[in-house]
């Protein structure tokens, strides 16, 4: 498990803003290094990071007099202080002098540089002698310390002058060298006079009850002295022993037994014995820096270390036993490289097709990457690493604005690279990764896993100083690492500390993942450094090239065989690659990719604007053994049905009769707002919504009418919804308002004449019925259709349905009887049932009344020719009508009201009689009564004005 | 963009070793023959288009090749050697672990205690005792490495293993049923080839297996040199009553069998003798839910089982088998692959491949050149076209594959071929179609209501050319044999599954005697669903290397007209 969080924010590089000191109490690793990094943290958490002691004028004039070689040396071991370039020397300086510049250079030093680093910070001085840290570090360290005193002088953090050393004021500011606690002085100074006598007491030593000062030499002295102090703990009980000589180890303070009830410290544990920590601290081996714990002053540790901060052979390098391997075939390179950069090329791919969502934290998940595995066919630890590595690269970049990420113009670029550049750019761009990319798709300290690309950290970083250090020791020991990962380990922590001291993840887990990347990449083979590994660390493209150079992997071709395949071997170029995933499907991966086309892979070449033509002189001329008779036929036969189909957007369209007025609409000027396309001779579509369509048009004098889904015409005055009761079925049903007329007139017994004519017409009713029993009575038959419509539909009406609705058969004989009665004396005649009630009688009435008379003998109706002619004249117009009141036509007709007004009406005739016509008025069919002789003219409506009146 | 000098230049050997298992061959390499005997020993060859040839390496084929004697070190060498890029070791690690996977599993006939399963590796055995297919059919443990299986699961425990990925190696041994004198009559005219008399020896050393041999390589010249080997009582199981017969031939002129010796059973004679005969079809007849002659015929005391085309073999035969596994058992075939993916059946109730023959060899018997295949596609008329778009969605395939529109083109290929002396066949679905065409054609129209001897009639007349042209239904097609001809024209119809159509085109359109191509025409209607059956036999045939080629109606009438 890994620390993410810490990772990114250590990422930055050593001296990260402000690191909490209890973070680093967890760190669980190499605390040796603790004291130098809290250090600088202390001093970069205070303010500028630039922030530096004041320079030492030995150093100042040191770095002066320096010649031009040296000069040049100095740049070379601190790059830091090239670049950017300092303007002058005064610059340089500056730069020299900070925290953070020596921190750099220290950042390549190994561990016996570290260390006598941190013995000049012990010695405490500005100027020491050698002899002094030759001393300190111990017998038999002679030599490390010359060559780390050397290599501290070149980079300029020591000066030597005579017999003297003098010291960078930045080394001098490291706390808790060594792992050491503070010098004893303050902390005895601290002590009551009891506290000292107590602790005197302790330690055998005459208390005397002088002044305090006198105390605390006294203790001080015990302190200093090396032996007393080591035989004082060697007669110590077993556990304050063991706790003493723990406390020397590392400067972290010990809990005192406090005992927060009593406010007293627990003196005795359990079994009755002195606690280990309350003896180590009255015998003055630590010292209370808070109530609740203790330190262990520097002398006290120094003396149980035996005099020497570090073991004397630490300042070797460690020696490493491990098992030979050999070198790795090279055609194994080459298998690696290939697999490498293939599988990048199809993550390219893949997210170049579909980009990959970015998580609202950051980073592509797990789902994400899972998926992607799938796609590439990539274990799914590797397609983690691959895509860090990608992004390392700069083949793939997270769209901050989309929240996703997808491949960069870069990656084309890397696409259309050889073999070796392409390897190259891979692995030059994972040993300068800020991050391991082993991280991604790690479980995390909520083992949760830690998504892909989440981490863009600052160079440097500890990371590639990890890389690089694995890298150079794999490397160095040549004969393989085996699976001795954490001597590797200790080995590279050996090495560079610094780059190992502050850690996501313990060091031989990070050592371990930098092996696996290592392996991934090509540079291991079956834990073997190979030939690449050695190019990459001497940064040699050049034998790269010579490595990978496979003219097998680089020749390439492509063969088209008759079963619609395509085999692509070698290396394609990208835009060979590009058309064929464009054309054709991929069906199988590997050191070939095999390509299947098929009617809807080919139809995708079409659609992206390729025309048979191209695609065919692209075949040819990159097929190796020609195109296919069936592939050729292929590409024609998509070719053929291509676009026979067009899909387009418009919000409506205007249909036309004729074509002549969908031109004349088309270019009407008044009409260009409407932004009228025309898509067949008779069909306009619009983007503009249909009612401001039909409004514009109605506007510029067209008659548009609005058409429905089912192709029928939408009537667009609707008046309010009504629930009504149904005329024949009794059940309650919306009807439109205008049906009203008819309804209410039937149920209570008014005509649907206008109030004036309501006088005259009940007279007239009265009358013609009279004359029509009279007539029937004098044998006139004829006299009845004649005055039919004087009697109106109305009395009909309201009894007719219920005799008819019953089979004739069954009608009794009073009914029999009125029907004929009525049939006879009420002057209806066959065609008046068809004609008056077919609307209104409900379907049983229709099918059995329907085309037949009452007397139950087919009506035959022929099919008449709607006249287009106007009639004008009075028996024209009487014929006119006639007609139309047979073949249930409307009638268009201009009429003179008895009031002298002039106006035309569309009609529906019911009766013509006597000279008075009775029909229906559009749009609202309420009965009207039209004298005939006032009519101008009439004419029968076209059918297809018919049909726009309904 | 490409850079020809790079092309063209060839380095390395002619596979492709892809990740996922498949080896991609280019036929035009120099060593592609050499490498082709050697991975065709453990790969499957799936698809063989012109250029490149591409096998796959399954678990069984690799379990087959180890049967057959093959180790992993060779297969891994020969992939080494012929591959052209690096193989990647994961590949070979996986090669290596399926083919070790092979043989740790051991049937054997413990004379103390019967028939058990031995291990080399006890964590295997373990795991396979436990598997819950697997309990039922294992009697009590004996030691930690052995297990007595009962008798009568012993076909069932090497197919439930099969399926675990832990193939058993079957040392239990046979009976050897009553035995039966035959002999082999060997003469000028029929000698054994050295190959075939290898693959009989390794049958015979293993006492199960399947021998594959290429079509016209002699197989039944394998199955007889067993025979002759084993010399007891004798079932064949072959696909067809024709069969049968050219079966029976072949045993009467290279065998010292004689007629009383040799019984047919088959759906016109139910004889059992020393040597039976038996079709398919006959053995998983059914009545009611019984299988009478599957029974009959399996209590027989047979010591050899010969199953003639083992890929074609029915389901319920592998029932009978299952049931019959101390029985020597013969598979035939010409390939391993099975459309019903059956393989693991085949496997571990016929047996693992005991022969293959060297590729070479069968290249001396002269190459086979396959039949040229036309698509004919013809653009309907209008009125055909909406009558297709307002079929029923049941009804539309009828509709296109039966348009007018194609009489013609069938009438000018028929010409054509007339003209050229060429025997035709057309072949269609639909009666009333055929009878349209029959009528138009002049020629007879033979369905599956046609009465034997009528149709026997007509096939005589079309062998000897009286008939140049014969018109046949498919329904027909399922029921009889039909003759060789050199031309054949599809009009409506697939011949079902693409493995029966391979093979029914194989044996249709042999090549002629004078080195002449046999043609293969189907006529298809544009822009319906008939072309889109049209396309699956396209990918098929031309992935069994047949020429295809697609050709406008227009294109074909002009050319005719020309």
């Amino acid at each position: 498990m890994v620390d993410a969080k810490r990772c990114l924010r250590l990422s930055g590089g050593l001296v990260p803003e402000a690191v909490d000191d209890q973070r680093h109490a967890r760190m669980s690793n190499d605390r040796k290094y603790e004291g130098l990094s809290a250090k600088t943290k202390a001093s970069a958490a205070a303010g500028s990071s630039n922030r530096r002691p004041s320079p030492v004028p030995a150093h100042a004039e040191e770095l002066g007099d320096l010649d031009e070689e040296q000069l040049a040396l100095l740049l070379e071991l601190r790059p830091d202080l090239a670049e950017p370039a300092p303007a002058s020397m005064e610059e340089l300086e500056s730069r020299a002098f900070s925290v953070r510049s020596v921190l750099r250079a220290l950042m390549d030093a190994d561990n016996s540089v570290l260390q006598v680093v941190q013995i000049l910070t012990l010695l405490g001085d500005k100027h020491v002698r050698p002899t002094d840290v030759q001393r300190m570090a111990g017998e038999g360290t002679q030599a490390a310390v010359a060559r780390v005193l050397e290599w501290l002088a070149r980079r300029h953090l020591v000066v030597a002058s005579d017999d003297e050393l003098c010291i960078h004021p930045a080394l001098l500011t490291i706390r808790g060298a060594a792992a050491l606690g503070p010098p004893a002085g303050e902390m005895v100074e601290r002590l009551t006079v009891a506290d000292l006598q107590s602790v005197l007491q302790a330690i055998g030593r005459k208390a005397n009850a002088g002044r305090k000062a006198q105390l605390v030499r006294e203790v001080l002295a015990f302190l200093e002295d090396g032996d007393a102090v080591r035989d004082l703990v060697a007669g110590a009980p077993a556990e304050a022993r063991a706790l003493a000589r723990r406390l020397s180890t590392s400067s972290e303070p010990v809990p005192l037994p406090w005992n927060l009830a009593s406010g007293l410290y627990r003196r005795r544990d359990g079994r009755g014995a002195v606690d280990a920590a309350v003896w180590v601290v009255e015998h003055g081996l630590a010292y209370r820096d808070t109530w609740m714990s203790a330190i262990m002053p520097r002398e006290v540790g120094l003396a149980l270390r035996g005099g020497h901060p570090f073991p004397v052979d630490s300042y070797c390098r460690p020696s490493v036993e491990l098992a030979a391997l050999a070198e790795p075939p090279s055609d194994a390179l080459e298998t690696r490289a290939v697999a490498v950069t293939q599988a990048v090329e199809r993550i390219v791919e893949c997210w170049g097709s579909r980009p990959a969502p970015v998580l609202k934290s950051g980073g592509v998940g797990v789902r994400e990457v899972r998926r992607l595995a799938a796609d590439v066919e990539l274990p799914e630890r590797d397609a983690f690493r691959l895509a860090e590595i990608a992004a390392a690269a700069g083949l793939v970049v997270e769209d901050t604005h989309r929240g996703i990420v997808l491949p960069t113009p870069a990656a084309d670029e890397w696409l259309g690279l050889g073999l070796a550049e392409r390897w190259w750019a891979l692995a030059h761009s994972w040993l300068e990764m800020g991050v391991h990319p082993s991280l991604a798709g790690a479980l995390d300290t909520r083992r949760k896993v830690v998504p892909a690309l989440a981490y863009v950290p600052d160079t440097p970083s500890t990371a590639v100083a990890q890389r690089r250090s694995v890298l150079r020791t794999v490397l160095e020991l040549r004969h393989g690492h085996g699976d001795a990962d954490t001597s590797l380990a200790s080995l590279a922590s050996w090495d560079a500390p610094l780059a190992w001291s502050d850690l996501v993840a313990p060091a031989p887990l990070l050592v371990r993942w930098v092996l696996s990347e290592m392996e991934l990449l090509g540079l291991t083979v079956e834990n073997a450094p190979s030939a690449l590994a050695c190019a990459l660390a001497d940064d040699d493209l050049g034998a790269v090239r010579r490595l990978l150079a496979n003219p097998a992997a680089d020749a390439w071709e492509m063969v088209l065989q008759a079963d619609l395949t395509a085999l692509a071997t070698g290396r394609v170029p990208p835009q060979v690659r590009a058309e064929l995933t464009l054309l054709a499907d991929v069906e199988g991966r590997g050191s070939a990719t095999v390509y299947r086309f098929g009617e809807s892979s080919v139809r995708r070449a079409f659609d992206a604007g390729r025309t048979g033509e191209e695609i065919l002189v692209f075949l040819r001329a990159h097929a190796a053994k020609g195109v296919p008779q069936a592939l050729a036929y292929l590409v024609g036969d998509v070719e053929r049905r291509h676009g026979h189909m067009r899909i387009g957007r418009a919000t409506c369209y205007v249909r036309f009769e004729d074509a002549a007025l969908a031109t004349e609409v088309l270019r009407a000027k008044k009409l260009a707002k409407l932004g009228l396309r025309q898509i067949a001779p008779t069909v306009l579509v619009s983007d503009s919504p249909e009612h401001s369509v039909l409004s514009t048009l109605r506007a510029s004098g067209y008659l548009p009418v609005e058409e429905s889904a089912d192709g029928t015409i939408v009537r667009s005055a609707v008046a309010a919804e009504r629930a009504l009761l149904d005329r024949h079925r009794g059940g309650p049903h919306a009807a439109r308002a205008e049906d009203r007329t008819d309804l209410s007139a039937g149920r209570w017994g008014l005509s649907a004449h206008d109030a004036g004519a309501g006088a005259c017409a009940g007279k007239d009713r009265v009358r013609g019925l009279a004359a029509a029993l009279m007539a029937t009575s004098a044998g006139d038959p004829s006299a009845l259709s004649r005055r039919a419509s004087v009697l109106g539909p109305q009395a009909a009406r309201v009894e007719i349905p219920t005799l008819l609705r019953r089979p004739r058969g069954e009608t009794t004989g009073d009914e029999d009887e009125l029907f004929k009665l009525l049939a006879a004396g009420g002057g209806f005649d066959e065609d008046d049932f068809d004609e008056d009630f077919d609307d209104d009688l409900d379907d049983d009435f229709d099918q059995d009344i329907g085309g037949h008379g009452v007397g139950g003998e087919l009506v035959h109706r022929t099919q008449v020719e709607r006249p287009s002619e106007i009639a004008r004249a009075l028996s024209d117009v009487v014929h006119l009508l006639q007609m139309a009141l047979e073949e249930d036509w409307l009638v268009r007709l201009s009429y003179t009201s008895g009031a002298g007004r002039n106006y035309e009406v569309t009609i529906n005739v019911l009766d013509v009689s006597d000279g008075v016509m009775l029909a229906q008025v559009a749009p609202r069919w309420s009965e009207q009564k039209y004298v005939l002789e006032r009519i101008g003219w009439a004419r029968v409506l076209t059918d297809v004005e018919e049909e726009l009146v309904w | 963009m490409s850079d020809p000098g790079a092309r063209t230049r060839r380095v390395g050997g002619p596979l492709i070793v892809q990740s996922d298992q498949t080896l991609l061959l280019e036929l035009d390499h120099p060593e592609a023959e050499e490498c082709r005997g050697e991975i065709a020993a453990f790969a499957e060859l799936e698809r063989s288009p012109e250029h490149v040839h591409t096998y796959r390496m399954t678990p069984l084929g690799l379990w087959n090749a180890r049967a057959a004697g093959l180790d992993a070190e060779s297969v891994c060498a020969s992939l080494r050697r012929w591959s052209r890029f690096a193989v990647p070791d994961s590949l070979l690690a996986q090669v290596a672990e399926t083919i070790g996977r092979y043989g740790r599993l051991v049937l054997e006939d413990d004379p103390r205690h019967g028939l058990v399963l031995r291990t080399s590796d006890r964590a295997v055995l373990e795991e396979a005792a436990r598997a819950k297919a697997i309990v039922p059919l294992l009697g009590p443990r004996i030691d930690p490495d052995t297990v007595s299986v009962y008798r009568e699961h012993r076909g069932r425990l090497k197919q439930a293993l099969i399926k675990l990925g832990w193939p058993a190696e079957d040392r239990a041994g046979y009976v050897d049923g009553s035995p039966h004198a035959i002999a082999l009559h060997e003469d000028e005219s029929f000698t054994l080839r050295e190959y075939q008399r290898n693959a009989a020896d390794a049958f015979v050393a293993s006492g199960s297996g399947v021998v594959v041999l290429p079509c016209g390589a002699g197989k039944t010249a394998v199955a007889m040199a067993a025979m002759a080997k084993v010399s007891s009582r004798t079932l064949v199981l072959v696909t067809s009553t024709v069969a049968a017969r050219q079966w029976r031939a072949e045993l009467l002129a290279h065998t010292s069998l004689t007629e009383d010796e040799i019984g047919e059973y088959s759906g016109e004679r139910k004889e059992i003798r020393p040597v039976t005969l038996a079709t398919y079809q006959i053995v998983i007849a059914k009545r009611g839910r019984l299988m009478p002659h599957m029974d009959a015929l399996s209590t027989e005391d047979w010591g050899l089982i010969v199953y003639d085309e083992v890929h074609l073999l029915p389901a319920p035969v592998f029932r009978m088998t299952a049931d019959i596994q101390s029985r020597r058992r013969l598979g035939l075939t010409a390939t391993l692959v099975r459309e019903d993916r059956k393989e693991g059946d085949v496997f571990s109730l016929i047996g693992p491949k005991r022969f293959d023959v060297p590729w070479r060899d069968v290249e001396a018997q002269g190459y086979i050149a396959p039949a040229s295949c036309t698509e004919v596609r013809v653009t309907l008329a209008d009125e055909e076209r909406m009558a297709y778009a307002l079929a029923e969605p049941a009804e539309r395939y009828r509709a296109g594959a039966t348009a007018r529109s194609k009489v013609a083109v069938v009438e000018a290929l028929c010409a054509a071929a007339v003209a050229a002396g060429e025997p035709t066949l057309v072949i269609g679905q639909f009666l009333d179609q055929l009878e349209a065409l029959g009528h138009r054609l002049h020629a007879p129209v033979l369905t599956g209501e046609t009465a034997t001897a009528e149709r026997e009639r007509l096939f005589a007349a079309f062998r000897c050319g009286d008939i140049p042209v014969l018109v046949v239904s498919k329904v027909a097609n399922f029921s009889v044999d039909l003759p060789e001809a050199s031309v054949a024209i599809q009009v409506s119809g697939t011949f079902g599954s693409r493995q029966e159509e391979a093979q029914r085109l194989g044996r249709l359109l042999r090549p002629k005697r004078d080195g002449r191509q046999a043609h293969f025409y189907s006529v298809v209607s544009r822009d319906t669903n008939d072309q889109e059956f049209a396309l699956r036999r396209q990918r098929f045939l031309a992935e069994q290397g047949y020429a295809y080629r697609i050709v406008d109606a227009e294109q074909l009438l002009g050319e005719r007209a020309v």
